[in-house]
């Protein structure tokens, strides 16, 4: 059989189509199968690649076949550089283009325009998001997608703060901002203010962080160093939670720069002889922890100042057992038993006021109106309360409900007359719960969670979403990305709410907007329709060699 | 037969590509976040002997000339898990070895009678000595006292620990009873927290101690609860393994 001339005229676009489509069906249905199935997945897959290897007609068997492996290749090749600094990012992209690209063009012999057509296609489609990162798509679109320079033996992901502005919320976090040596040489000559000073600012000068904001503004994405006048405006818990007890966030402001860098908590004698005395880490850790808090609040408020900042505190806080602040103008003075206040929300009946306090085995709920505390409840040994905790209605406009990320998670409601009740316990020790999203006003709400394949014995986390019916979870979807951490709902631009998530291990971030494509089913229609227009090629290449031999 | 020979070496042919597919498809490594791994307990049946079990054990601990450690503290409320680690040997009256992992940073310290060094960021320097360092005399101050609350001490299943069976017993003592006696901190009593669980593991060869986990729950104002978990094992009791001797990084830094 031999194509038409109009047809070979078109055949680079069949190739570069091919090349990006066979990377996206490989990260949205070939990887799911196996995550999600295993042996049934594995199996499924088996029959895929058949089908596929058997459509192909034999005389481009070898051409298409290695095309096929030169763009996946290619893909995640790219992509498992994209997060290199820059430098050694273009050498490594160079290189493999090349490699990649004479070897296609020898092995495959499929000509060097078709080729060269899919490189480029490849590599634009890389560079505008990893292939790493093409799971979200199937549900997301990518309002931005970077990384921040970070070493994850010092902060394991991106921490996320969140400042409130005008048109939207904006986000706060770190990246790695080694100090030229002239600056080094200059910082040293005035570190002089305690018996450690310089020896932490030699120590630590490879391993210091900025503070960086990322914030939408006139319709594009802008990371910029966090202004130290806007300090003041974040909750330090935010950015040093990740390495809490065990280091000290130090803070300094050098050329308009806000930087951190952190410090034991501990020295060696005294965290030797910390571990010399384990019956009594329960207290003995209480106590480190409240040290490094104090610590950690006194070196942040003197940042502040010295950047001429000032702490905007949150508008109710817990001292001595008592709620206290304002609220809508009035003053707030409730004794309550726990100690933080979790969050605000309508927790015993629609469009009530209340906070949610939390102690050691303590939830209360805190009503604002009437200034009293409405429902208790105590935690048990086997069904403990962490401090993570995210709060969300389970229906549609309903009340919001506790989900606690305890080992196993689970989900708490409270009723009217303040009784807590338990509607749900995770079927498993991984699952965890990240946000509730209401993403469509018309849709019930959707609950965020990381957790592991039902089939697979593995507790590898994926990002998934339920929806909550009748004292069960019912899976929306599924995005097969793991080490998907610190995921933060974000007003990002006013009015919808969309996520920040890091990756675990690296310094990586997307936000990400819930979006409704079909991409999945797109995919595997145009998958068959593939193998069907493989299947007619075969068969008319079988009645052609037939007339021939006839 | 040729026809024959064809349809075998297409037979294998595939078979080859089905395997090559069935690896390809299989490996897919991945990032995993460490869980907390401890001993369930069930509180069903009530050991009548245990604390004196328990302080027996103890007490026979504190007469052991040598000895090694390793413990594990973890943040449990933390998403991310930071911890709290060491690994090391103790040798009465004042010999001690023992690499501390805290958060991300990583400490040797060593002693041998009144001198003491410490490794950090790659290089020894001179510490402070401590005194006694033993493990034992804390263990039977407070489980002493905890004794002393009358606290229910409970059996659960046979554990195997190291190198040998041990009884577990499981205990829930009031967190003050825990708190006040501790050394390091000076005994300071923190009001909100909750009762300790502890679970001891006493070896069934020698009825010495073995393992010791506790759970706690304790808030702090500003902070909120904090919960921790923590694993401590003991082991080579009285074997040549447990032997102090100067790191051999320290005496190459010393000479050069």
């Amino acid at each position: 059989m031999n194509p038409s001339k109009t047809s070979r005229r078109w055949m680079w676009l069949v190739y570069l189509l091919w090349a990006l489509f066979v990377n996206g069906f490989n990260m949205w249905v070939i990887g799911p199968l196996v995550k999600d199935l295993a042996l049934l997945g594995v199996i499924a897959v088996l029959l895929i690649i058949l089908l596929w290897l058997t459509s192909i007609p034999a005389y481009a068997r070898k051409k298409w076949i290695t095309f096929t492996v030169f763009a996946l290749l290619l893909g995640q090749g790219l992509s498992s550089v994209a997060f290199y600094p820059t430098d050694s990012r273009i050498i490594y992209s160079v290189i493999m283009l090349l490699g990649l690209f004479f070897l296609a063009l020898f092995i495959t012999k499929a000509g060097w325009r078709n080729i060269l057509v899919s490189t480029l296609g490849i590599l634009v489609a890389t560079i505008w998001l990893p292939v790493s990162e093409w799971p979200f798509l199937t549900h997301f679109t990518i309002a931005k997608e970077g990384r921040m320079s970070l070493i994850p033996a010092d902060i394991p992901a991106l921490p996320w703060a969140v400042i409130n502005g005008k048109n939207g919320q904006s986000l706060v976090t770190l990246s790695l901002a080694v100090p030229t040596k002239a600056q080094l040489k200059e910082l040293a000559s005035e570190s002089t203010h305690s018996k450690n000073s310089l020896y932490n600012l030699l120590q630590s000068a490879d391993h210091e962080y900025e503070l960086v904001q990322i914030r939408h503004v006139g319709g594009h994405t802008e990371v910029r160093p966090l202004p130290p006048r806007d300090m003041g405006k974040i909750q330090p818990w935010d950015l040093i939670s990740s390495t809490f007890p065990f280091a000290i966030s130090h803070w300094k402001v050098v050329d308009n720069h806000v930087i951190t860098y952190l410090s034991p908590t501990l020295d060696a004698e005294s965290a030797t002889s910390l571990g010399l005395e384990p019956v009594s880490y329960p207290g003995n850790f209480l106590a480190l922890s409240q040290q490094a808090w104090d610590t950690d609040m006194s070196e942040w408020q003197e940042a502040v100042t010295t950047a001429g900042s000032s702490m905007v505190l949150p508008a109710l806080e817990i001292h001595h057992n008592v709620l206290e602040g304002e609220w809508h103008g009035a003053p707030i003075h409730v004794p309550v038993k726990g100690q933080i206040v979790l969050s605000e929300g309508s927790f015993t009946s629609r469009g009530a006021h209340q906070v949610l306090v939390e102690g050691a085995d303590i939830l209360q709920v805190v009503d604002l109106n009437s200034q009293q505390v409405v429902g208790t409840y105590h935690a048990t040994l086997t069904r403990g309360l962490p401090h993570n905790i995210v709060t969300g209605p389970l229906r549609q406009g309903g009340r919001d409900a506790i989900f606690v990320n305890a080992t196993p998670a689970y989900i708490l409601t409270v009723q009217k007359d303040g009784q807590f009740h338990l509607v749900y316990t995770a079927p498993n020790d991984s699952l965890r719960f990240e946000a509730v999203l209401q993403s469509k006003p018309s849709d019930p709400p959707e609950i965020i969670t990381n957790d592991p394949s039902a089939l697979r014995d593995v507790p590898t986390r994926y990002f998934t979403s339920y929806t909550y019916r009748q004292g069960q979870l019912y899976r929306n979807w599924r995005v097969y990305e793991t080490n998907v951490v610190n995921v933060q709902p974000i007003q990002w631009v006013g009015g919808r709410e969309d996520l920040a998530v890091s990756i675990y291990g690296s310094g990586e971030y997307l936000i990400l907007r819930r979006s409704y494509l079909p991409v999945l089913p797109a995919t595997a229609v145009a998958f068959v329709l593939i193998c069907l227009v493989g299947f007619g090629l075969r068969i008319r290449e079988r009645r052609s060699s037939r007339v021939q031999s006839s | 037969m040729s026809s024959h020979r064809k349809v075998w070496k297409r037979a294998s042919a595939w078979g080859i590509a089905l395997l090559g597919c069935t690896f390809l498809v299989g490996c897919s490594p991945s990032i995993q976040q460490p869980l907390a791994g401890m001993t369930p307990v069930s509180f069903q049946k009530i050991a009548p002997n245990g604390w004196s079990a328990i302080l027996a054990s103890v007490q026979k601990g504190t007469q052991l000339k040598k000895y090694q450690i390793k413990s594990k503290v973890e943040v449990v409320d933390n998403s991310l898990h930071p911890y709290y680690a060491t690994y090391g040997s103790i040798q009465k009256p004042d010999k001690v070895s023992m690499s501390v992992h805290e958060g991300d940073f990583n400490i040797d310290f060593f002693q041998q009678g009144k001198s003491a060094f410490s490794f950090i960021n790659g290089h020894w320097s001179v510490a402070t000595p401590l005194s006694n360092p033993d493990v034992f005399p804390t263990y039977l101050q407070i489980l002493e006292g905890a004794a002393k609350t009358g606290a229910p001490v409970y059996l659960e299943p046979t554990q195997y620990i190291v190198d040998e069976y041990c009884t577990v017993y499981a205990v829930k003592v009031p967190a003050a009873a825990v708190e006040q006696l501790a050394e390091w901190d000076g005994g300071e009593v923190f009001s909100s927290s909750s009762p300790v669980l502890m679970t001891l593991m006493i070896g069934k060869r020698n009825d010495e101690l073995r393992e010791v986990q506790t759970t706690s729950v304790g808030s702090l104002p500003n902070i909120g609860p904090i919960e921790l978990t923590s694993t401590t094992v003991l082991f080579n009791m009285n074997k040549k393994y447990a032997d102090v001797t100067v790191p051999a990084s320290l005496v190459k830094q010393m000479k050069d």
